[in-house]
């Protein structure tokens, strides 16, 4: 095994061993996947009264609405099928807010913790790189998020072919929209927020502080990009995988950006 | 052939900002030696051992350790730091992990091989008697018992060079005794061995050298060497009245009179002793002793710092 395998190995083993015990933690690692598991089923569940009655449909919903006649004539499906599918790619919003939610509390202390119980001096004096320490908080920040986002996705994916086959008599499964967001944007979200949960854990003496920053700096920046171009995502599968490639990138960014700004001696020397 | 020194460093400086912390510090340090580091709070102890455990770069300066080259590169400051062994000021343990969980995390960092970790995790903790707590969370540790697993951390990966930085601190009498212990044991070992303390009995007790430094090298020596150079005193004990008008013979001068007692200075004691003894019988004054004072490592160690 490299040296860099090695230390990643060792260092997700404590990482988890420590999150485990951490129990700040568990309320947002259960409730999370709970509410994502359910959610599917629910909007399958309404996905009549997007299409019931007579009544003005509100500007926000306008766009869904379209969607749903677009996928029903482009595919020659039923309306109501449409409709669940098109409920389902927006519930998959869901596992990508997850992992920004749950990365942001694990990250906070990914650096911070270590500061508070002191353990980055002996940890930095170790044979343990700079890349290989930042990769395996990465890792072991990111993993257990994403890892819970795809269980809650799945189990939601279920709970809705039942739901809506209980509720229709019809089988609807979640499409690749659904299955791309989870499985490709979900991850790419959680490794961003935790990088960026890392620069700003690296700088700060206080968790809540960091998860607070965080949660400036993310959450606006994700409201913005959702609100322009989230309608298009569930509409349009080219953009989603181009969506999925460019987070790809700025996660490399990100990660040479937190590198460049990981200076382990000011974080020895300035930690009193 | 003489083996290379673990340490060899020239003119080390490090800088903070504007913060002068070590200024050009030169040493060296052979392999089953003990080199004490004196001074006072923010003298430069810490970033000194942090510099040469590869934890720091030096602003300026060149150093060996370990036969690597101190600096700028990553591979070498990794090799460096593989074969050092560090004992910080606060020992910095996950508290919510058991002391064996601690120890072979630290273990498998320095890249022992999975089979070795067990067997060294469990050899270090029964070193240090720590054996049957080594499943009990560090949380529930004494300060004690933190300090024995950060020497035991230290020691996992069989290092050639340990730093230890002020490690009796917050230790009782027994604990600081064993540690002392260790500290031969492992310099019998051939383990090169730096000791930050400020406890000036522990440094002339365990060191071959000592280093006094207040961000510049204030003296670096024998510990016997640390007794003063130049000037000797006598302490002179006696029944009566000392006499006033008492002349002492040439290199001698009185530094202070008190009932019973007097000391006096004597340029040399060879000399200048059975002059004095004289003189002091000539003028009638009942002797009860003459012995020279010697002044101790404190008094040297203040005066180097108030230079």
């Amino acid at each position: 095994m490299s040296r860099t395998l090695q230390a990643l190995r060792w260092m997700l083993w404590r990482e988890f061993l420590d999150q485990r015990q951490n129990r700040m933690l568990w309320p947002v690692y259960v409730l999370m996947p709970l509410i994502g598991a359910a959610l599917p089923a629910l909007l399958a569940a309404g996905s009549a009264a997007l299409l019931s009655g007579d009544a003005p449909v509100k500007p926000e919903m306008q766009s869904m609405v379209n969607a749903v006649r677009m996928l029903a004539m482009a595919s020659g499906i039923d309306l109501e099928v449409a409709a669940a599918t098109v409920l389902l790619r927006v519930s998959a919003g869901y596992f990508l807010l997850m992992p920004l939610a749950i990365v942001s509390i694990a990250g906070a202390y990914a650096i911070v913790g270590e500061k508070q119980q002191r353990t980055l001096e002996p940890v930095l004096a170790t044979p343990l790189n700079t890349n290989d320490f930042l990769l395996a908080k990465l890792v072991a920040v990111t993993l257990p998020a994403v890892l819970m986002s795809w269980i809650a996705a799945v189990l939601g994916a279920l709970a809705s072919v039942v739901s809506f086959w209980w509720s229709s008599g019809l089988l609807v499964w979640p499409d690749k929209f659904y299955w791309a967001a989870v499985i490709v944007l979900a991850p790419e979200i959680g490794a961003m927020t935790a990088l960026v949960c890392l620069r700003v854990s690296a700088r700060m003496q206080d968790p809540q502080a960091a998860n607070q920053i965080t949660a400036m700096i993310l959450v606006p920046a994700l409201l913005i990009v959702f609100s322009l171009i989230g309608p298009a995502l569930i509409t349009r599968f080219d953009l989603l995988i181009g969506a999925c490639c460019v987070g790809l990138a700025l996660t490399w960014s990100l990660f040479r950006w937190v590198r460049r700004g990981f200076n382990r001696e000011e974080i020895l020397c300035r930690w009193r | 052939m003489t083996p290379a020194p673990l340490i060899s460093a020239t003119a080390l400086t490090r800088r903070f900002d504007e913060r002068l912390a070590v200024d050009d510090l030169s040493l060296t340090l052979e392999a089953g030696r003990v080199l004490a580091l004196l001074g006072p709070n923010g003298a430069g102890k810490t970033t000194t051992m942090r510099m040469l455990a590869g934890l720091l770069a030096p602003t300026s300066g060149e150093a060996t350790v370990c036969g690597y080259p101190l600096g700028q590169r990553d591979e070498d400051n990794d090799a460096i730091r593989a074969r050092c062994g560090v004992v910080p000021e606060a020992p910095g343990f996950y508290e919510r992990l058991t002391a064996r969980q601690n120890l072979r995390f630290f273990a498998g960092l320095h890249g022992l091989p999975g089979a070795e970790v067990d067997r060294r995790v469990d050899a270090e903790l029964e070193r240090f008697r720590l054996g049957d707590r080594g499943d009990d969370r560090v949380g529930t540790y004494s300060k004690g018992m933190k300090q024995r697993l950060s020497l035991a951390r230290a020691l996992l990966h069989q290092p050639q060079l340990l730093f230890l930085d002020e490690p009796t601190a917050g230790l009782d009498p027994k604990a600081t005794s064993e540690l002392h212990q260790l500290i031969r044991d492992l310099r019998a070992a051939g383990k090169g061995i730096v000791l930050s303390t400020h406890t000036l009995e522990e440094a002339e007790a365990l060191a071959d050298e000592i280093l006094v430094i207040d961000t510049r090298l204030r003296f670096l020596g024998r510990p016997q060497d640390l007794q003063p150079q130049h000037g000797h005193e006598l302490l002179i004990e006696y029944r009566g009245a000392w006499p006033i008008d008492l002349a002492l013979p040439l290199g001698c001068s009185l530094i202070e009179v008190a009932p019973g007692r007097a000391r006096v200075e004597v340029s040399d004691p060879l000399l200048d002793t059975p002059r004095l003894v004289a003189a002091l019988v000539g003028a009638d004054l009942p002797l009860l002793g003459v012995a020279p004072v010697r002044r101790g490592l404190r008094e040297r160690y203040l005066e180097l710092l108030a230079r």
